[in-house]
């Protein structure tokens, strides 16, 4: 149902409603990712969109795009949240070297995604941040700067120590993946 | 380029955020540098892994179909427990038409796709109110546009031209109903009426239903919409407020040149109405789920939910 009530008028509510619809599932999906759980990725879809609502009036378009306020409030909201419970991870010493037996087949496979996710589940909040906003979201360095406050050149820095652990931890954990070893 | 400043490139190369001078330096470095290349190609792989498991695990995952019923929910508790923040709640048209105006002047950080996604949302907002030739002729192949005929007058609004989805109106309301808002995107259109005098409201909310998504029908009293299962929930509450709109402007939006005069902010009438016999009419038509709240009678609301058709296209484009 539309929201319609005291004090709000139907533009508030059309306007809302559509962005919402048009956004949800790319703030279920980005939350789902920055939490690794998917009911934990409904509730925050339900504050991420609380929050939306109540700091849309003074959302300023010449500050900046409104997805890129939408991703910083995905993003705070989620650190906060995962700051504030312990949240389900993929601990690495799960991940057994005899479920791992055949790489080469399972480069393109599920299990291979669970390695991956588990390894990603061992960085930090602000490194599996910036690994989410490049490669799934497709953000520039610029627009990741701009959604997480921070300078350029600590997106490319944080990129790269993220980029480069989740290389040595899957190489750790799934030998025969091809991952070249050529920086110690 | 030494071996120590090229790794710290890599990455940066692989993700296209290299200047073109930099890129051939380390192209270069790259055709002589065995260890260098070994490494590119090292964090290439695992690039390619982390978004292809990043975009596996997350596309096929929709929202809950009953996400925007709670969040309507949690907003109606926290606007009821919060009154004197309502006024923050306000967004007026000029605040609307300055972002889009902003976006079509390229004034947006936003990628050129993303931009008319945004867009078309800001647009379909705003389309009810007024005509603007300028920006419809612009946009006018990257849209579909739908006129809606009221008691009141008619509006014109849009949708993403590659969007299939042909929003239904009722072509029956009940005497004296105008046409308060129609609100339009890709997934969801939301027509509101109501009639002063009588103090009947009547919003219809329909939304595509999407793949995979639970659809089911709610509790209630179980009827029939033109054949197909419905159900009627009776006794909800809820406060309506009306909006004295600003009387429809001649074409204001500019693309470019000198600012446009505001329009005048949608303002409220401090018409209140509170609905203690609220009845809400679920049912599935043409793929969507369509939700009607309203104090009408039972035999009315069934006479509106049957009489929904197609709203008009616009096919012709007009000259700016």
């Amino acid at each position: 149902m539309g929201i319609h009530h005291a004090g709000q008028d139907p533009y508030t509510q059309a306007s809302f409603t559509a962005l919402f619809h048009q956004y949800k599932n790319l703030v279920f999906r980005t939350a789902f990712l920055l939490l690794n759980s998917e009911q934990e990725a409904e509730d925050a879809l339900q504050e991420i969109f609380l929050r939306v609502y109540k700091a849309l009036p003074s959302f300023d378009p010449t500050k900046g795009a409104f997805t890129t306020w939408l991703y910083r409030i995905t993003v705070n909201y989620c650190r906060s949240r995962r700051r504030r419970h312990v949240l389900p991870t993929f601990p690495l010493e799960n991940a057994r070297p005899s479920d791992l037996a055949n790489v080469s087949e399972c480069v393109e496979r599920a299990e291979n995604e669970d390695i991956v996710l588990r390894a990603m589940a061992q960085l930090s909040d602000d490194l599996r941040t910036v690994l989410v906003l490049r490669y799934y979201l497709d953000l520039s360095y610029r627009e990741i700067a701009d959604v997480l406050n921070i300078p350029e050149g600590t997106v490319k820095s944080r990129l790269d120590r993220a980029v480069k652990t989740l290389r040595r931890e899957l190489q750790a954990t799934c030998p025969r993946i091809s991952l070249q070893e050529a920086d110690r | 380029m030494k071996c120590a400043e090229a790794r710290t490139k890599l990455i940066p190369l692989l993700d296209g955020e290299l200047t073109p001078a930099e890129e051939a330096q380390l192209q270069h470095h790259l055709t002589i540098c065995v260890s260098c290349r070994q490494q590119y190609l090292a964090l290439q792989t695992t690039i390619q892994m982390v978004r292809s498991t990043l975009h596996s695990r997350a596309e096929p995952l929709e929202a809950p179909a009953t996400a925007w019923s709670h969040l309507e929910a949690r907003l109606s508790q926290e606007i009821h427990a919060a009154p004197s923040e309502q006024d923050t709640h306000h967004l007026h048209l000029s605040s609307f038409l300055e972002i889009l105006t902003n976006l079509l002047k390229g004034g947006s950080a936003m990628r050129r796709g993303k931009a008319w996604a945004a867009l078309a949302v800001l647009m379909i907002t705003i389309g009810v109110m007024i005509s603007v030739p300028a920006v419809r002729a612009q946009v006018g192949g990257l849209l579909r546009w739908f006129r809606f005929e009221g008691p009141a007058g008619g509006g014109e609004v849009a949708v993403p031209g590659s969007v299939e989805f042909t929003p239904l109106r009722p072509t029956y309301l009940p005497a004296g109903f105008q046409a308060m808002a129609v609100g339009l995107n890709p997934e969801v259109a939301s027509l509101s009426y109501w009639n002063a005098a009588t103090q009947q409201i009547l919003i219809i909310d329909e939304t595509r239903m999407g793949r995979g998504q639970q659809n089911a029908l709610p509790s209630g009293k179980r009827m029939k919409v033109n054949g197909q299962p419905a159900v009627l929930v009776t006794g909800l509450q809820r406060n309506i407020s009306f909006v004295q709109l600003p009387p429809t402007p001649e074409a204001t939006a500019q693309t470019s040149g000198e600012p446009e005069e505001p329009l005048a902010p949608v303002t409220v009438t401090g018409e209140n109405i509170a609905v203690f016999d609220g009845k809400l009419l679920v049912w599935h038509a043409d793929g969507m789920r369509i939700e009607m709240f309203s104090n009408l009678s039972e035999e009315e609301m069934i006479k509106v939910a049957e009489s929904l058709a197609p709203a008009e296209e616009i096919l012709d484009t007009p000259a700016p």
